[in-house]
C-alpha cells in the first residue's frame, strides 16, 4: 500500500475491520483443528493428504479384514491338525494289531479280535474324517454335506477353500479328503478294510500287503499333517505382521488426519497474540481525530 | 472601481467562505458514507472593473473579490473502471469457491460414515460371505451394505441436483435485481444529463449512480465506460446493458441445455462470465454437471465391476446369471431386484465349485484393491475436488486482496479525512472571519468620509 497517499478515516477502518476479520478467521480455524482433533476436514484442507488418508482407510478396513480372515483360516487349520494328529495315532495302532497278527501266534479267535480292533479303527477315523468346523466338514471341500458317507466313500469335492491372508495374498486353509486319505480305491478306509479281512483270515501274506497299504496310507496323512504344519506358521507370521501393519496404518492415518497438537497449541497460542495485539492498535487508531484536539470556537 | 465596491468584494469573501463551510460540513458527515467522494470548491479570483478612462490604469484595478466556480467532486476514472472488473471477478470466484466448498460439504470425505467407508464396507462384507458362504447373517450383512452404498450415491446426487437448482433460483432472483439496477442507472444518467446542461451539481447523484455501477459489477460483472454529459454506459458481456437513459433487460433462459441469461429485446444469450451471475451460470452450466458425470462414472464402474463377478457365479439355491446392481446413474443405483431381500441368491461361489464354494465372493472383496476400480475412481474424483476447491478459495482470497488495494486506491482519491475537513473548516472560518474584519474596516473607512469629512466647525 506504498503507493497510497492519502489516509482516510474510513479507509483505516476499513482495514482494521479487514485485519480483524483475517485474525479471528486464523484463530478460528487453529481451534476449529484442535477442538475436532482433524487436521482434515475437508478434501482441500489438504488434497494430497486427504488421498493418502482416503487410500489409509481403505487399507485398515482391509488390514481389520484380514485379521478376522486369519482367525477363520487358524481355527481351519488348528482343526485339521488335530484331527490328523489323531487319524495317525489310530493309524499307527493298527498298524501295531497288523504286526501282532502277522507273527502267527495267535488262534482265531485272537484274530477275530484285532479284526475288530481293526474295525472299530476304521469307524473311529472315518468320524474324524468328518470333523465339522463351524458347521462344515473340514475335509469335504466346498461341498455342504459330510465328506465320507457311511460306507467310507469319498462325497465332498476337491476344491480348494482359501482366504486371502496379506493384501493380495490367498492361502488354501483346507485339506480336502481325497488328498490326505488317499484317492477312491487306494483310500485309507479300504486299506483299513482289507486289513481287517486279511487279519481275520490270518493268512500273513495278505496281511503284508494290506499292512504295505496302510503304510502308503499313514505316509500320506502325515505329509497332509507337515503341510497344515507349515500353513500355521507361515499363518503365525502373517498374523503377526498384519498386527504390526495395523500399527503402522493407524500411525499414518493420524500422521495425515490429526494435527500435531504441540505445533497447533502453540500456533494457536501466537495467532491469539496477534489478535489481541490487532483489537489494541485498533482501538488506539480509530478513536482519535483533529476533532477531539480542537475546542469550540476556535 | 468605486470606494464600495470594498464591500461588494467583502461580501463575495464571505459568500466563498461560507460555501466552503458548507461543503466541508457535507464531506464530514458524509464521511462513512459508502460511495460518497468527497468535495471542494473552486475559488476563482474576480477581476477589477477595468474601464478605460483618463486616470485609470492597469495597476489601479484591485479586483473584484473571489467566486465560487464550481464543486470539485474528487473521483478517479480509471480507479472506478477497475474497480468494477475486479468486483465482477471477485464475485465470480466467491460463488465458485462457495459452490466446491458445498460439494465437499456433500461428499464428507475423509470420514467415518462416506461414500469411501462405505465402499471398504462393501468389499469387507464380500468377504465375509466368502469366509462363511452359507451363514445367512454374513449374506444379510452384505445385501444391507450394498444397499447403503447406493443410497449413499443416490443422496450424493441428489444433493448436488439441489445445488444446482438452489443456484438457479438464486439466479433468478439475481437476474430482476440486475435489471431493476441497470434501470435505475438509466434513469440517474438522464438526471445526470439534465443537472450537467442545466449547470448545477450533479455529484449526489453521480455517487448514488457509481455505487450502483459498482453493484452491477458485483452482481454480473458489469464494465463502465464514461458517456457524454457526465453519463455512464454499462456493459455486460460485450454489450451495452445501460447505453445513457436507455437499460436493456436480462431474462434467464432455462429452455436450452445450458442454463444462460438472455437480452430480452435482442433475443439472443448474454456472455455473462463474471460476477455473482457468472458464478453462478459455472456452477450450473459447468461445476455441479462435472461432479455429477464424475460421479456416474462411479457409480457405473461399480455397477459394472461386480455385475460381472456376481452374474458368473452361483448362489446358494443354484440361480446364476443374476446381477448384484441396477441403475443408470448415480441418481438411481440400487440393489438388482434379483437379489434385493433374497440373501440366498447372492451368488458368492463359481459355476464349478460345490454348494459351499465362496470363490466368487472372495474375487468380489478384492474389487475394493483393483486399480482401476470405482475406489480409485472415486479417490481421484475426491482429489480433484480437493485441489480444485483449494484453487477456488485461494484465487478468491488473492482476489479480495486485490479489490481491497483498489478500494483503499479509491479511497485514498475519494475518501474523507475528518484531520483534512478540520483543517479546511478552521481555513475558511479564518478567512470569513477576516472578510468580516474587511468589510468592518471599509464600513469605518466610509463612516470617516461620510460622516466625519468636512465638518470643521459644525
Amino acid at each position: 500500500m506504498s503507493s497510497i497517499s492519502r489516509v482516510t478515516q474510513m479507509s483505516i477502518a476499513d482495514n482494521a475491520t479487514a485485519n480483524l476479520q483475517q485474525a479471528l478467521a486464523s484463530l478460528g480455524d487453529i481451534q476449529n483443528e484442535i477442538s475436532s482433533d482433524k487436521r482434515i476436514n475437508v478434501p482441500s484442507d489438504d488434497p494430497v493428504g486427504t488421498v493418502t488418508a482416503l487410500q489409509t482407510r481403505s487399507s485398515i478396513g482391509l488390514n481389520t479384514q484380514i485379521t478376522s480372515n486369519i482367525n477363520d483360516a487358524t481355527a481351519w487349520l488348528a482343526s485339521a491338525d488335530n484331527t490328523l494328529n489323531s487319524i495317525v495315532t489310530q493309524l499307527t495302532s493298527a498298524r501295531t494289531a497288523a504286526v501282532q497278527a502277522q507273527d502267527g501266534t495267535l488262534d482265531q479267535s485272537g484274530l477275530q479280535a484285532l479284526s475288530q480292533q481293526v474295525d472299530g479303527i476304521r469307524q473311529s477315523v472315518l468320524g474324524l474324517a468328518n470333523t465339522q468346523y463351524n458347521g462344515r466338514a473340514i475335509f469335504a471341500g466346498t461341498a455342504s454335506g459330510p465328506a465320507y458317507d457311511a460306507s467310507g466313500n469319498y462325497v465332498g469335492t476337491s476344491a480348494s477353500i482359501e482366504r486371502t491372508v496379506s493384501p493380495g495374498v490367498r492361502m488354501q486353509v483346507n485339506v480336502n479328503g481325497d488328498t490326505a486319505f488317499g484317492a477312491a480305491g487306494s483310500d485309507i478306509f479300504t486299506a483299513l478294510t482289507n486289513l481287517s479281512t486279511a487279519i481275520s483270515s490270518g493268512d500273513p501274506t495278505a496281511i503284508g500287503s494290506a499292512m504295505s497299504a496302510l503304510d502308503t496310507s499313514t505316509k500320506n496323512v502325515s505329509t497332509s499333517l507337515s503341510n497344515v504344519g507349515a500353513s500355521e506358521q507361515r499363518l503365525s507370521a502373517l498374523k503377526s505382521q498384519n498386527t504390526s501393519d495395523a500399527l503402522t496404518l493407524q500411525q499414518t492415518l493420524s500422521n495425515v488426519e490429526e494435527p500435531d497438537l504441540t505445533q497447533a497449541v502453540m500456533q494457536m497460542q501466537m495467532q491469539q497474540n496477534a489478535y489481541q495485539a490487532a483489537l489494541a492498535v485498533t482501538a488506539r487508531v480509530i478513536q482519535p481525530s483533529l476533532v477531539n484536539f480542537l475546542t469550540a470556537g476556535t | 472601481m468605486s470606494d464600495f465596491s470594498g464591500l461588494n468584494i467583502a461580501l463575495t469573501g464571505l459568500y466563498a467562505s461560507q460555501r466552503a463551510l458548507m461543503v466541508t460540513g457535507q464531506n464530514v458527515t458524509n464521511a462513512n458514507t459508502d460511495g460518497y467522494s468527497r468535495e471542494a470548491v473552486d475559488l476563482e479570483p474576480v477581476d477589477g472593473v477595468f474601464g478605460p478612462s483618463l486616470w485609470t490604469n492597469n495597476s489601479s484595478a484591485p479586483g473584484g473579490g473571489v467566486s465560487v466556480t464550481g464543486v470539485t467532486r474528487f473521483r478517479a476514472e480509471y480507479l472506478e473502471v477497475n474497480a468494477a472488473l475486479a468486483r465482477g471477478a471477485q464475485s465470480q470466484l466467491s460463488t465458485s469457491s462457495a459452490t466446491l466448498s458445498s460439494i465437499e460439504t456433500m461428499f464428507g470425505e475423509p470420514s467415518d460414515d462416506s461414500l469411501a467407508a462405505g465402499l471398504d464396507g462393501l468389499w469387507s462384507s464380500f468377504a465375509a460371505v466368502a469366509n462363511n458362504p452359507s451363514d445367512p447373517g454374513a449374506r444379510a450383512a452384505l445385501l444391507a451394505q450394498g444397499t447403503t452404498v447406493a443410497s449413499t450415491f443416490n443422496s450424493m446426487s441428489s444433493q448436488l441436483t439441489q445445488l444446482s437448482s438452489d443456484s438457479l433460483s438464486q439466479l433468478s432472483a439475481l437476474t430482476s435485481e440486475i435489471n431493476t439496477t441497470a434501470a435505475n442507472i438509466a434513469s440517474l444518467n438522464g438526471q445526470i444529463g439534465q443537472a450537467t446542461l442545466s449547470g448545477s451539481d450533479p455529484s449526489a447523484l453521480e455517487d448514488q449512480r457509481d455505487s450502483l455501477v459498482q453493484q452491477l459489477a458485483t452482481d454480473a460483472g458489469a464494465t463502465v465506460r464514461p458517456g457524454a454529459n457526465g453519463t455512464v454506459n454499462v456493459f455486460v458481456g460485450g454489450s451495452a446493458l445501460v447505453s445513457g437513459q436507455q437499460a436493456e433487460t436480462l431474462a434467464l433462459d432455462t429452455s436450452g441445455s445450458s442454463v444462460s441469461l438472455d437480452w430480452v429485446n435482442a433475443g439472443h444469450a448474454a456472455l455473462v462470465t463474471s460476477g455473482t451471475a457468472g458464478g453462478l451460470l459455472n456452477t450450473i452450466n459447468t461445476v455441479v454437471p462435472g461432479y455429477q458425470q464424475s460421479l456416474n462414472t462411479v457409480a457405473m464402474q461399480l455397477k459394472s465391476d461386480v455385475n460381472t463377478l456376481h452374474s458368473a457365479g452361483v448362489g446358494l439355491d443354484g440361480s446364476t446369471g443374476l446381477n448384484f446392481f441396477d441403475g443408470t446413474s448415480a441418481a438411481d443405483i440400487s440393489l438388482s431386484a434379483d437379489v434385493a431381500g433374497q440373501p440366498d441368491k447372492i451368488a458368492a461361489g463359481a459355476a464349478s465349485g460345490g454348494s459351499l464354494d465362496g470363490s466368487v465372493a472372495l474375487q468380489l472383496s478384492d474389487l475394493g484393491q483393483s486399480a482401476t476400480g470405482a475406489d480409485a475412481q472415486y479417490r481421484a474424483l475426491i482429489a480433484n475436488l480437493g485441489v480444485d476447491s483449494q484453487g477456488a478459495q485461494r484465487n478468491s482470497t488473492m482476489q479480495d486482496a486485490t479489490v481491497q488495494q483498489i478500494d483503499a486506491s479509491r479511497q485514498s482519491v475519494s475518501g474523507v479525512n475528518t484531520d483534512e475537513e478540520m483543517v479546511s473548516m478552521v481555513q475558511f472560518q479564518n478567512a470569513y472571519n477576516a472578510s468580516a474584519r474587511f468589510l468592518t474596516t471599509i464600513d469605518q473607512m466610509l463612516d470617516t468620509l461620510v460622516n466625519h469629512t468636512g465638518v470643521v466647525g459644525m
